[in-house]
């Protein structure tokens, strides 16, 4: 289960540049980034406030469109789609199955219980979960006895990893992962933390996650660092204490 | 705190759009009903104040014996002229006169023949306008220009005229005289001629009227004494003035009549304007909580924030009460299309009149209702705790189960209290009370339901939805789950379109079951083709078909059967009442009444009662009852009960044999005669045959039972039709109030409709997701009304015809086409809302926080 033996891309981001808005009010969000997500691997993206990071999430998400570059995203057999060139409901339909999403404020649908809110994707798609695998996910995230219940009866770090099973139960080509602690008390951003290097390391996922919290990027197998909407730096088995010095660096 | 008041309401313009509209329309309705009843009003004045233009003094005849009024002679009129003062003094005189149309048939008004009226005096104070000049020689008439219009006659034109007798008389038309609106001639046509030959023509000597012209620096006051005093007691004697008071008068109550049931459908609109406020203020102050908190933590008190709200409520009432006033010069212009269109109602178009009382009104009914209908929310709001400006996103709210016992008990109260008023009145026997009692009960019982709505709607939801979400997927029992999540606020919205709804079943269930009922009276006991009566001349005299008429119709072979039926006014046990005979050949065969209980055969001393009708309600077979006919009294025995109707004779209270009715009335001619076609024949020949017989009796109406259905149904379709257009507006508002809670729902839902994007629901699919939640919405809402309008409205048709044994009719086609309307309406009013959700892009939805 190492990732060194062969190393495969999932996301593959080449000359991505995004600029908001147009004339004099231009911002240059992204300046010609290329980097690639490699497959199996739980990847931080850091930088400081403005520096892109969130703005290259969404557009390797396919979320957001972009201003110039491609994005690509591989399936298991190595097969290459290029979302830049999808129109928006072939994106959609495949963020269903092939990305998955965790993001700050958890963003669980109240109306739905925590089973229901972690079907929803393949719920869309149309398809069912693998039962062992769904098992496998709730007994790992420890949300077997909290199934029945809706967001507004769960605690932050439940939410958290409900949010987690939904973007992992359609074994998705890769997670993207937005300050997925930002809103937890440091015992619960752990667990949650612990829960994605081991979807990594023993489950075979692929996740990146944007945060600005060095100790978050700790959990990482990489670091790639942005500043001013370039690539500013890249750290493999980083500690909390290189990224502390990485960023430093950054701001002088 | 104004100007956070003045910023929020810039900021949130768009959101407050769909409340705007809800009050511009509530209170548009209101005052488009003033302002049409001021306008009417003002029609009505000037034509009414056209009969007495340059009158100085009027002198009306007294009020002669029964109720009849009486006449003022010649020498009377010869005593005005001779007092001091006067000018001059006409008689107008008026009799009814039968006018024959160019087919040589009479005109007639709900049965009733047109009227003559006098058309010598003085020129200035005739009470018509007119085009050519009166009647200067024998054998010359003036005829109403709405009459010569509809008949095609023009000055020049020869008319017929058939005098009491029979007998009919030519005249040369020179010239069209027009009354305006004139409510005393409305509809009947009116023949101008000197009075002397009027009263040859209408056997009525003397005059109803005497105008009388004051000389030049004569006071109507003094004159009018003086004339009363001539005259001595007995006729009445006003002053011009004082006459033009009161027929404007009279023109007030006939518009006060249609305003005020006008009135109650403005009421209902904004009902459901109040709704749609209440709720946008609910939600709008349940979204800002945050920012209320923010306020209450930099120092707001509680009344500050409460005044806020208020001010805002108030502001948005003021600019939608100017708005509403200016689409009601709007509604009062379609008002009187709609009811001159749908039910003739014969409004005399005036320019538009928009008096201060509509507008302040307006002003005051728009500030009053938004006020109020934000007060509850506004109380809610002071109760914000600064703390709240800290914590995170509250989540769809969950009603405490104390507030719900409370909620649950007060609607059962209500709904028990309306049902026990309900039983009471359908308990009792005066259909008149009893159709109130019922209307009150059904208006508690209805409050109840609404009440309870929260606690019942998302079950409701449910069960319409979960089976549609069942076949649609995923976007679909997310809609159902949306739906379901706040049910106060899906209860309130839904609410508006269970009244307006509602209301809709509710009318065409009754409608349609007075149709079905008017039909089956007309038609379903009696299968006859033909129904001929004599014109009506005032509401006491008919004139009569002659004998010769129904034997000369059983000679031809285009009819299989013919009636004939003699009705009379009588006294049962001394009670007023209308006794009516057919014929031995017909009676038994062609006529057969449907008895309740007995036999409707008729022996010499038995008598077959109204199973309906009050005067003879207590009557069971073998009870003896007392006929009385002028002098003539027998005892006869009840031998059976049914309800008892003849076309043409509008209401029987006993039926006895042929000859009985010859020995208490007299021998004399019919009142109707019946006449069914035979087979094979068809409807153009035996009307043909039918006219060529009746050609020598002119004073006879011809009425095809089929021309009478038809007629009855375009009536009944044009009522239904103004019912559901009054009611629209209700519906209308009601549909804005969904597009307002879906929109402000979008916007509550921002976050989440990006995480369902982001996830993998399509834009498409989204844009489904809220055109689902407004279909629930509007299927559960006019499932709800409607059931209830299924409840109430037999109750109300049983109340109101119980005793004619009515039909109650549930217009399925009509109701199921309503449902269908609501979905699609409540669909279409999700549209704009929905593009909205789905045009936001994912990630700036996201960052909006």
């Amino acid at each position: 289960m190492t990732s060194a033996t062969i190393t495969r891309p999932a996301v593959a981001v080449t000359g991505l540049t995004k600029v908001y808005g147009s004339g004099d009010t231009a911002v240059t969000a992204l300046d010609d980034v290329s980097v690639t997500f490699d497959a199996g691997r739980f990847t931080a993206i850091m930088g400081p406030s403005g520096s892109g990071k969130s703005t290259l999430m969404h557009c390797a998400a396919g979320l957001d469109t972009v201003t110039a570059g491609t994005v690509r995203l591989f399936d298991a057999a190595g097969a290459a789609t290029d979302l830049t060139g999808l129109d928006d409901t072939s994106l959609t339909r495949l963020r269903r199955t092939r990305i998955g999403f965790v993001f700050q404020q958890f963003n669980l649908l109240p109306t739905l219980t925590a089973r229901q809110n972690m079907l929803l994707p393949l719920d869309l798609a149309g398809r069912r979960a693998d039962p062992a695998w769904e098992a496998t996910v709730v007994e790992v995230l420890g949300l077997a006895d909290r199934l029945g219940h809706t967001p507004s009866q769960l605690s932050g770090g439940q939410q958290q990893r409900v949010a987690c099973a939904r973007a992992m139960l359609p074994r998705p080509d890769v997670i993207f992962a937005d300050e997925p602690t930002g809103n937890l008390d440091s015992r619960a951003g752990q667990q949650v933390l612990g829960f994605l290097r081991h979807s990594v390391r023993e489950l075979g996922q692929t996740v990146v996650m944007v945060t600005h919290d060095p100790n978050a990027a700790a959990f990482a197998d990489r670091v790639v660092l942005l500043a001013d909407g370039r690539l500013a730096g890249d750290l493999a088995d980083p500690t909390a204490d290189s990224v502390l010095d990485a960023l430093k660096n950054l701001g002088a | 705190m104004l100007r956070t008041v003045l910023a929020g309401l810039r900021a949130h313009t768009r959101r407050m759009m769909a409340t705007l509209i809800a009050v511009v329309l509530g209170v548009g309705f209101v005052a488009g009903t003033l302002i049409f009843g001021d306008t009417a009003r003002a029609g009505f004045y000037d034509t009414f104040a056209r009969l007495a233009q340059n009158v100085d003094v009027a002198v009306l005849a007294p009020t002669g014996s029964g109720g009849q009024p009486g006449l003022l002679t010649d020498a009377q009129l010869a005593a005005v002229r001779a007092v001091p003062g006067v000018a001059g003094a006409d008689g107008r005189s008026s009799g009814p006169l039968a006018l024959l149309d160019p087919a040589g048939r009479p005109i007639t008004n709900f049965s009733r023949v047109g009227v003559g009226v006098s058309t010598d005096g003085d020129p200035r104070t005739r009470p018509f306008d007119i085009d050519g000049r009166v009647p200067a020689q024998p054998g010359e008439a003036v005829l109403d220009t709405d009459t010569a219009s509809h008949q095609r006659y023009r000055t020049g034109d020869t008319v017929v005229v058939v005098d009491a007798a029979g007998a009919r008389h030519s005249y040369t038309l020179v010239g069209l005289i027009d009354f305006g609106v004139s409510m005393t001639y409305s509809g009947s046509t009116v023949v101008g001629l000197p009075a002397t030959q009027l009263a040859t023509l209408t056997g009525v000597h003397g005059y109803d009227e005497i105008t009388v012209t004051a000389a030049d620096g004569v006071a109507q006051d003094a004159l009018a004494r003086q004339v009363q005093a001539a005259l001595g007691s007995g006729p009445r004697v006003y002053t011009g003035d004082q006459r033009r008071t009161d027929l404007a008068d009279e023109a007030t109550s006939v518009a006060t009549e249609f305003t005020s049931a006008l009135l109650l459908f403005g009421a209902i609109s904004l009902v459901v304007a109040a709704f749609v406020i209440y709720n946008t203020f609910a939600i709008l102050l349940a979204q800002r909580i945050r920012e209320t908190a923010l306020l209450r933590c930099l120092g707001a008190t509680r009344r500050q924030v409460f005044t806020a709200t208020l001010a805002e409520a108030a502001l948005i009432g003021t600019v939608g009460a100017a708005g509403g006033i200016l689409f009601g010069i709007g509604v009062a212009h379609a008002l009187f299309g709609l009811l001159n269109d749908a039910v003739h109602a014969n409004l005399p178009a005036h320019a538009v009149v928009v008096g201060t009382g509509p507008v302040l009104a307006g002003l005051g009914i728009g500030l009053g209702v938004t006020v109020v209908a934000a007060l509850l929310p506004a109380l809610r709001a002071t109760r914000t705790s600064p703390l709240a400006a800290l914590r995170v996103l509250p989540n769809a709210g969950v009603t405490g189960r104390g507030r719900r016992i409370v909620r649950a008990v007060a609607a059962l109260l209500a709904v028990g209290a309306g049902t026990a008023v309900t039983v009471v009145g359908a308990g009792m026997s005066d259909s008149q009370a009893a159709t109130f009692t019922i209307v009150g009960g059904g208006v508690l019982a209805f409050l109840g339901v609404l009440i309870a709505a929260p606690l019942y709607i998302g079950a409701v939801t449910a069960a319409v939805g979960l089976p549609v979400a069942a076949a649609l997927g995923t976007p679909a029992k997310v809609a159902v789950a949306n739906a379901r999540r706040n049910p106060g606020r899906t209860a309130t919205t839904t609410a508006t379109l269970m009244i307006g709804i509602g209301l809709i079943a509710l009318c065409s269930v009754l409608l349609g079951s007075l149709k079905a009922t008017a039909e089956d009276q007309l038609v379903g006991h009696y299968p006859v083709d033909y129904a001929m009566a004599g014109v009506r001349y005032d509401n006491a005299r008919q004139a009569a078909i002659p004998a010769g008429f129904a034997q000369q119709l059983r000679a031809r072979p285009e009819f299989s059967g013919v009636a004939q039926a003699r009705e009379g006014k009588a006294q049962l046990d001394g009670a007023r009442a209308v006794i009516a005979a057919v014929d031995p050949s017909a009676y038994g065969t062609l006529i057969t009444p449907a008895t309740a209980t007995g036999t409707h055969t008729l022996a010499a001393g038995t008598v077959v009662v109204s199973s309906a009708n009050r005067v003879t309600q207590h009557l069971r077979v073998g009870d003896s009852v007392t006929v009385t006919v002028g002098p003539r009294t027998q005892t006869l025995t009840v031998a059976g009960t049914a309800p008892l109707s003849i076309p043409g004779i509008e209401q029987i209270d006993a039926l006895v044999s042929w000859d009985r009715f010859t020995d208490l009335a007299g021998p004399g001619d019919d009142t109707v005669v019946l006449a069914k076609a035979a087979p094979q024949v068809s409807a153009a020949s035996s009307r043909d045959a039918l006219e060529q017989v009746a050609t020598a009796y002119p004073l006879m109406e011809i009425n095809s039972i089929a021309d009478l259905t038809s007629d009855l149904n375009t009536q009944i379709n044009a009522l239904l039709g103004l019912f559901a257009g009054l009611l629209g507006i209700a519906v209308l508002i009601a549909l804005f109030g969904i597009a307002n809670t879906l929109s402000l729902s979008v916007v509550e839902r921002t976050r989440e409709s990006a995480t369902m994007r982001a996830i993998g629901l399509t834009r498409a699919q989204l844009r489904g997701t809220l055109l689902i939640e407004a279909l629930l919405m509007g299927v559960v809402g006019a499932v709800i009304g409607i059931g209830f309008g299924l409840i109430y409205g037999p109750l109300i048709v049983v109340a109101q015809f119980g005793a004619i044994g009515p039909i109650v009719v549930v217009p399925w086609d009509w109701l199921a086409g309503l449902v269908a309307l609501a979905a699609a309406a409540a669909a279409a009013a999700a549209v704009l809302p929905a593009r909205r959700a789905a045009k936001a892009s994912i990630v700036a939805a996201m960052a909006d926080l």
